[in-house]
C-alpha cells in the first residue's frame, strides 16, 4: 500500500524524472507518478485538475529550479495562485542538483516550499518525507 | 643827569652868520627829514620840508610839539630814559618807532648831534632815516625765512646742497631721524654722505654724477644706504646742478627720502607676481562678466593661447561647462560659495579639450567682485582613474564569469553526475539479465555523453575568454555569411528560407574568424529553430555604420521572444526559451561571449510573433 496517492515532478532532465519514478515506484512511496518536463505543462495540468477534478489534485510536488522557459522560481510565482484550499494540502518540495547558497536560502524562505533536497532523490528523502509530513 | 636850560631858540645858529645861509639851506633842503630840539623841554625848535611831509605835521603844528609827541606812549618811558642819559655829542640812538600825524607807524633810525647852544638853551639836531621799508624787507625774510625752516622741519624728504667740490653745505634735519646722522656730521665729514651709500650701488652715482655737473637737468638714483645703526634702507635722491654761464657747476641741491617700506612692498608684490607667473598650476582671473583680466604663464602654456589673446577671451570661450546664457546663476553661486571646487575641463586654442580640476575663489576688491580660479590638468589623474574603473570592471566581469562558472559547475556538471549515481542505484547487479539493466546502460551512456558536452562547453567558453586584443584580426563578415549559408544549406531548404544580405555599412571587421563563424551560424541557426510554422523564414542582414562602430543587424520573421520575461536569461548559459523545441541552451550565452571576447556587445529587440532582430556590434580596423 502505497503512502501517497499522487505525486507530480517537475524536472526538463528527462533521465532525471526517470530515475525519480523508479525510486519512488520501488519505495512504493507513490501510487500515480506524473512527469512533466515543462513547468507550462505542469501548471496547465494543476488548472485542469482544480477546474475539474479536485480531488486529484497532488498531495506532493517535486520542482526542479534551473529549467528553459518557465523556471521553478516563476512556477512557484503561478502555483501561489491556484486555490488555497488545493495547495494546502500540497507538499511542494523543491528538487535540484543546484548547491548554491543563494538558491537553497531562497527556497526554504518560501512558504510554499516545505523543503529543499540535492539530486538525486533517494530513498533517505522519501523516509525524512514520510516521517516529517504525514498528511493528517 | 642834565638840567634843560630855559630859552628858546627858533633859528639855527651856528659860530658866525657868514655860514649861517649855507647850514639853512643844507637843513631846509636835506632830504632826510631833520629837526632841532631843545634838550631841557624837548620841544621842537626847527623842522625841516622833509620831515613836515614824513610826519604830516605843519611847521606851525610842530612848534607846539615835543619829541615825545611823535611817539607811541608806551616808547616814552624808553626815550626819557634815553634823553637823560649821558650821551655822547653824536649820538647814534639807533631804531624807533614813530606816529605820523595820521596815526600809522612807521620805523626809523634815529641819530642826534649837539648843537651849541643859544640864549643858554641846549639843543640837539636830529637826522631822522625812514626805515618802514626796510624793516617790512626785513620781516618778511624773516617769515619767510621761519616757512622755509618750517617746511625744511616738517617735509619727511631731506634736503641738501653741496658746493662745487662736492661738499655738503646744508642738510636738512631729517637726515637724523632717517639716517641716524646728525647735520653737523655731515658738515664735518664732507664725504660722509657718500660714504654711507651701499658700495654695491654707489657706482649709480659714479655713473650719474659727471653727466649731471654737466647739464643741469634733473637726476634721479634709488639705492641703499647704510644708516649710522647699520640698517640697509632704501632711499630715492632726485638732485640738479646749477651751472655758471660757463656751464661750470656752482652748487647742487637735492632732497633724498626713505623708501624702504614702498620697495618692500614692491619687492613682496614683485614677489607674488613672480610666484604667479612661474607657478605650474594655470591662475585665471575672471570678472562678474565672465571677461579674463589676468592670466599666468601656465594658464596660457596650458590652453595655447598669447597672453594678448587670453585677455580677449569670456569664461565660456574655453570652459566647455559654461554659456552664456547661465554664466549669472553660475556666478551667484559662486558669490554665495565663495569658494567652489569642481571638475571641469578645457578647450585649448586648438580645440583638444583637457579635464582640469578648477578651485574657484569669489572675492571683492576696491568695490568690484572678481573670481579667482586654480586651474589643474588632470588627464594623468583622469586616465589613472580610467585604467582603475576599467581593471574594476575587468575585475567585476571576471568575478561574475566565476560565479558563472561556479554555477555550472555546480549545477550543470552535478545534473548528470548526480543521475549516473542514481542510475547505479537502480542497476540490478543479481540478475544482470533485467531487462531494466540495459534501459539503464543506455541512459547511463547518454548522461556521459551529456557529461562530456559540458565540460567541452566549458572549456570552449573559458578559449574564448581568455581571447585578448592581440589575437584580432580583420574579417569580412560577408565571406564568412557566405560560408555559414553553405553549412547550413540543408536546414535552410528545408525550412524554405531565404536570406537577403546588404553590407553597404561596411562588412570588415575586427575579431576572430571562428568566433564570428559561430557567431552567425548561432544567429542563423536560432532563427531556424525558432521560425514561425505558419510561414517561410526571412532573414534580412544589414550593416550600419555610426560612432566608429559597425553594427550588424540580424532580422528575423519568426516567433519572437517575450523579452519582458525573458530578457535577463535570454544571453545566460543553458537555456532556452520555447518548449517543444531541441536546444541545449547553450548557443545564444556562446555567441554573447564570444561578441564581448572582440570588444563587441549584442542587443536584441523581439516581439512575438512578429520576430527577432539581434544587433551586434563590431570594432572595426582602425583608418589607415
Amino acid at each position: 500500500m502505497s503512502k501517497y496517492q499522487k505525486v507530480f515532478l517537475i524536472d526538463d532532465d528527462e533521465i532525471h524524472n526517470f530515475l525519480c519514478e523508479s525510486v519512488i515506484r520501488n519505495h512504493q512511496f507513490a501510487s500515480s507518478v506524473s512527469s512533466f518536463l515543462w513547468a507550462e505543462e505542469a501548471l496547465e495540468a494543476l488548472t485542469k485538475i482544480t477546474e475539474q477534478d479536485p480531488a486529484g489534485f497532488p498531495e506532493i510536488i517535486f520542482l526542479d529550479i534551473n529549467m528553459p522557459g518557465m523556471d521553478g522560481w516563476e512556477f512557484i510565482e503561478e502555483y501561489k495562485k491556484l486555490p488555497n484550499e488545493l495547495t494546502q494540502n500540497c507538499l511542494l518540495f523543491v528538487l535540484s542538483s543546484a548547491v548554491d547558497k543563494n538558491d537553497i536560502t531562497h527556497a526554504r524562505n518560501l512558504s510554499e516550499v516545505s523543503d529543499f533536497f540535492s539530486k538525486p532523490l533517494t530513498t533517505d528523502i522519501l523516509n525524512i518525507i514520510s516521517e516529517h509530513y504525514t498528511a493528517t | 643827569m642834565m638840567i634843560p636850560k630855559k630859552g628858546s631858540g627858533d633859528q639855527l645858529s651856528v659860530q658866525g652868520n657868514s655860514h649861517e645861509g649855507y647850514y639853512r639851506i643844507l637843513f631846509e633842503n636835506n632830504p632826510l627829514p631833520m629837526w632841532v630840539f631843545a634838550t631841557h623841554n624837548l620841544r621842537f625848535l626847527m623842522v625841516n620840508e622833509a620831515a613836515v611831509k614824513l610826519y604830516g605835521y605843519s611847521r606851525e603844528e610842530f612848534m607846539q610839539m615835543t619829541i615825545k609827541d611823535i611817539r607811541r606812549s608806551s616808547d616814552v618811558a624808553d626815550l626819557m630814559e634815553m634823553v637823560n642819559s649821558d650821551r655822547d655829542d653824536f649820538n647814534q640812538s639807533g631804531e624807533w618807532t614813530h606816529l605820523k600825524k595820521d596815526g600809522t607807524l612807521m620805523h626809523v633810525e634815529v641819530d642826534s648831534h649837539v648843537l651849541p647852544e643859544v640864549e643858554g638853551i641846549a639843543r640837539r639836531l636830529v637826522v631822522v632815516h625812514d626805515i618802514t621799508a626796510r624793516v617790512i624787507a626785513e620781516t618778511k625774510l624773516k617769515e619767510a625765512e621761519a616757512m622755509a625752516s618750517s617746511i625744511l622741519q616738517n617735509i619727511v624728504e631731506i634736503v641738501f646742497s653741496f658746493n662745487e667740490k662736492m661738499e655738503m653745505t646744508y642738510v636738512s634735519p631729517q637726515c637724523y631721524a632717517t639716517l641716524g646722522y646728525r647735520p653737523e656730521q655731515f658738515y664735518q665729514d664732507k664725504y660722509l654722505w657718500f660714504n654711507i651709500v651701499h658700495p654695491e650701488d654707489r657706482k649709480l652715482f659714479e655713473i650719474a654724477l659727471p653727466q649731471l655737473k654737466k647739464t643741469g637737468e634733473q637726476m634721479q638714483i634709488e639705492y641703499r644706504v647704510m644708516t649710522a645703526a647699520g640698517e640697509e634702507r632704501w632711499a630715492i635722491t632726485r638732485c640738479t646742478a646749477t651751472l655758471d654761464e660757463n656751464g661750470k657747476m656752482i652748487r647742487m641741491d637735492g632732497s633724498a627720502h626713505d623708501i624702504t617700506e614702498q620697495k618692500q612692498t614692491q619687492e613682496r608684490l614683485k614677489f607674488a607676481d613672480f610666484s604667479i607667473e612661474r607657478a605650474s598650476e594655470a591662475f585665471i582671473w575672471v570678472r562678474s562678466d565672465a571677461q579674463v583680466m589676468r592670466v599666468n604663464r601656465a594658464a596660457c602654456t596650458m590652453l595655447g593661447y598669447s597672453e594678448e589673446e587670453f585677455l580677449k577671451l569670456k569664461v565660456f570661450d574655453f570652459n566647455t561647462n559654461f554659456f552664456s546664457e547661465n554664466w549669472g546663476e553660475h556666478w551667484q553661486a559662486l558669490e554665495e560659495a565663495k569658494s567652489l571646487v569642481f571638475e571641469s575641463s578645457l578647450k585649448s586654442k586648438d580645440g583638444q579639450i583637457r579635464p582640469v580640476e578648477i578651485q574657484l575663489n569669489y572675492f571683492t576688491f576696491n568695490n568690484e567682485a572678481y573670481s579667482f580660479s586654480s586651474i589643474r590638468d588632470i588627464t594623468d589623474r583622469k586616465k589613472v582613474e580610467g585604467e582603475k574603473e576599467n581593471l574594476t570592471e575587468e575585475t567585476i566581469r571576471q568575478n561574475e564569469h566565476l560565479q558563472q562558472f561556479a554555477y555550472i559547475v555546480s549545477h550543470n556538471l552535478r545534473a548528470p553526475v548526480a543521475n549516473i549515481v542514481g542510475l547505479l542505484s537502480l542497476y540490478n547487479y543479481k540478475d544482470a539479465s533485467d531487462p531494466l539493466n540495459q534501459m539503464l546502460v543506455n541512459k547511463l551512456e547518454r548522461t556521459s555523453h551529456r557529461l562530456d558536452a559540458t565540460i567541452k562547453d566549458l572549456n570552449e567558453i573559458l578559449t574564448i575568454r581568455n581571447t585578448s586584443n592581440q589575437d584580432l584580426e580583420e574579417v569580412s563578415l560577408e565571406t564568412v555569411l557566405a560560408e555559414v549559408q553553405e553549412e547550413l544549406g540543408p536546414e535552410l531548404s528545408r525550412s524554405e528560407a531565404t536570406i537577403k544580405a546588404n553590407f553597404s555599412g561596411g562588412s570588415t571587421v575586427l575579431g576572430v574568424k571562428g568566433y564570428i563563424n559561430s557567431i552567425f551560424f548561432n544567429l542563423t541557426s536560432n532563427a531556424i529553430k525558432y521560425r514561425a510554422p505558419d510561414r517561410n523564414l526571412e532573414i534580412h542582414i544589414y550593416t550600419v555604420f555610426s560612432n566608429d562602430v559597425l553594427c550588424l543587424h540580424y532580422q528575423d520573421n519568426g516567433l519572437g521572444i517575450d523579452l519582458a520575461k525573458q530578457r535577463q536569461k535570454l544571453f545566460g548559459l543553458y537555456r532556452r526559451f520555447h518548449p517543444h523545441i531541441e536546444g541545449k541552451g547553450l548557443g545564444l550565452h556562446m555567441t554573447k561571449i564570444q561578441i564581448e571576447s572582440i570588444g563587441g556587445r549584442i542587443e536584441v529587440d523581439s516581439t512575438v510573433n512578429v520576430g527577432t532582430t539581434f544587433k551586434v556590434f563590431f570594432q572595426v580596423p582602425a583608418k589607415k
